[in-house]
């Protein structure tokens, strides 16, 4: 047989060929057509294309995806509460901004008025507090300790490779009421920010039980069908959307565990008022920009 | 043609805010992109919870979305993205096989094209009482594949997408997809007994 287009073609070429993404014209493709050791190569990557193609067709659960997604987008929509339009959405996050600023001068000016702390010092505290962007709070403080201590405390817990939130503000932290039958986890959040921000920015959440008393929130987590590890003798679970954490927020709420949102206040019964034996830390960290 | 209109028209509506026209999305692409994500990480839950991320991050973001761009090309490039994030999660936790580009480099049989032979031994497609345990004993490979290799193999043999789409959804050039085709094919069928 008359061979055209010159000599054999790189196999590129011919799984191009394969793939009908060899354009005709192309000396390549002359080649092949009249190429009987080509063609043969042709044809043995066709069979092993098709095998490929056959091991990845029909997923199992395909059929059940469309209707799952609709379902998790419904829920979705309904813990978002209503959905914004993208005008109201940039006008709450510069009015949560101004909020940051407004409350942080408060701060200031109270720190100074009542404490008589210099402004320097007051100052300092503000910009702390305001790059530290998001706080959530650690709960189940037998009681207040200064905000410098809990942030000595976190010294060991381990970080995230991305950016992450250390729990360093206790104005506005949770606190958990703990006894026999019912432990609370309440958020907390800088003045201004909102709920619905802890949900936009939240990416990592790091569970560990630092004091080896509460129930097994890995255990918890496996019954839920929720991924999480060990590192450090602490437990770990990642959130990469924001599905997830709302999924491990209801596992821990149907095991007595509850999430309260920062904007709600912290009434004085919610405190935690139990024996210290029963004193549990469990601390919730943020991370990442929620890109 | 009337498809794409149609396609366009319920993007359209999405980005106005109708939540029909997005779940009609869903309906549309939600298998297709289970399909992919499923042949890059090889576990149904983590494709079914990736598929389900892709499309709530998709709602979010849909207004930022050009008129004249592609929805289902964008939806791809989310969940590889994503899906991509699901498999290095999972490896640093130990659940990888992966190897490393390098590694597959490295190998002095992979180098060698002139020398590679198509397998004589991989049965043909049709053999269904054999293709159970081939088909299965192909997904695991292209589980093994290195990211780069299995994301242009999965891309192309799930949805027969071209190069170019490929290319597009991976940030990379048209050679490099059908290097990485290739390549995968060869290891793939290397694994089979055979070498290509």
């Amino acid at each position: 047989m008359n061979v055209k287009g010159g000599k054999c073609p790189l196999l590129e070429d011919l799984s191009a060929y394969c793939d009908g993404e060899l354009s005709r014209s192309s000396p390549a493709y002359i080649h092949i057509e009249s190429c009987e050791e080509c063609r043969l190569k042709v044809s043995r990557l066709s069979k092993i294309s098709k095998a490929i193609s056959l091991s990845l067709s029909n997923p199992p659960g395909v059929n059940c995806v469309s209707r799952k997604t609709v379902e998790a987008l419904r829920s979705e929509n309904r813990i978002s509460a209503t959905k914004l339009t993208p005008y109201w959405e940039i006008f709450l996050r510069v009015a949560a901004v101004i909020a940051i600023f407004a409350g942080s001068a408060v701060y200031i000016f109270d720190l100074t008025e009542r404490k008589g702390e210099n402004k320097l010092l007051a100052l300092e505290k503000s910009e702390k507090i305001k790059n530290k962007d998001l706080i959530l709070q650690p709960i189940n403080k037998e009681k207040e300790e200064p905000t410098h201590q809990i942030a000595d405390k976190n010294e060991n817990m381990p970080h995230s490779p991305l950016n992450s939130f250390e729990i360093s503000d206790m104005r506005n932290t949770g606190s958990a009421e703990t006894n026999t039958t019912s432990k609370r986890i309440i958020f907390g959040a800088v003045p201004g920010e909102s709920a619905a921000n802890i949900n936009d920015i939240v990416r990592h959440v790091w569970i560990w039980n630092k004091e080896g008393l509460a129930p097994s929130i890995s255990d918890i987590l496996k019954n839920s069908g929720i991924e999480s590890f060990q590192k450090d003798g602490n437990e770990h679970v990642l959130i990469t959307e924001k599905m997830r954490l709302v999924k491990i927020v209801r596992a821990l709420h149907s095991e007595g565990y509850e999430l309260l949102s920062p904007d709600e206040p912290q009434p004085e019964s919610k405190r935690f008022s139990g024996h210290p034996e029963q004193k549990v830390e469990y601390h919730f960290s943020l991370a990442g920009d929620g890109n | 043609m009337e498809a794409y209109e149609d396609e366009k028209n319920l993007v359209r509506r999405a980005i106005e805010g109708s939540n029909d026209a997005f779940e009609e999305l869903i309906r549309l692409h939600s298998g297709k992109m289970f399909s992919v994500s499923y042949g890059l990480l090889g576990c149904k839950e983590d494709a079914e919870e990736v598929v389900q991320d892709a499309f709530i991050k998709a709602s979010k973001k849909i207004s930022m979305l050009r008129e004249d761009a592609s929805f289902s090309a964008w939806l791809y490039r989310i969940v590889v993205n994503l899906s991509r994030n699901r498999y290095k999660w999972n490896r640093s936790r130990g659940d990888g096989l992966n190897i490393s580009i390098s590694e597959t480099s490295s190998d002095p049989d992979f180098d060698r094209k002139e020398d590679l032979d198509l397998p004589s031994n991989v049965p043909p497609p049709d053999k269904e009482l054999a293709m159970g345990e081939i088909e299965k004993k192909i997904f695991d490979e292209i589980e093994k594949l290195p990211d780069t290799l299995r994301e242009a193999v999965v891309l192309r043999h799930v949805n027969d997408m071209s190069y170019q789409q490929i290319a597009d959804t991976l940030g990379c050039s048209l050679e490099a997809v059908k290097t990485r085709i290739l390549r995968g094919r060869a290891i793939i069928a290397g694994k089979l007994g055979g070498s290509i």
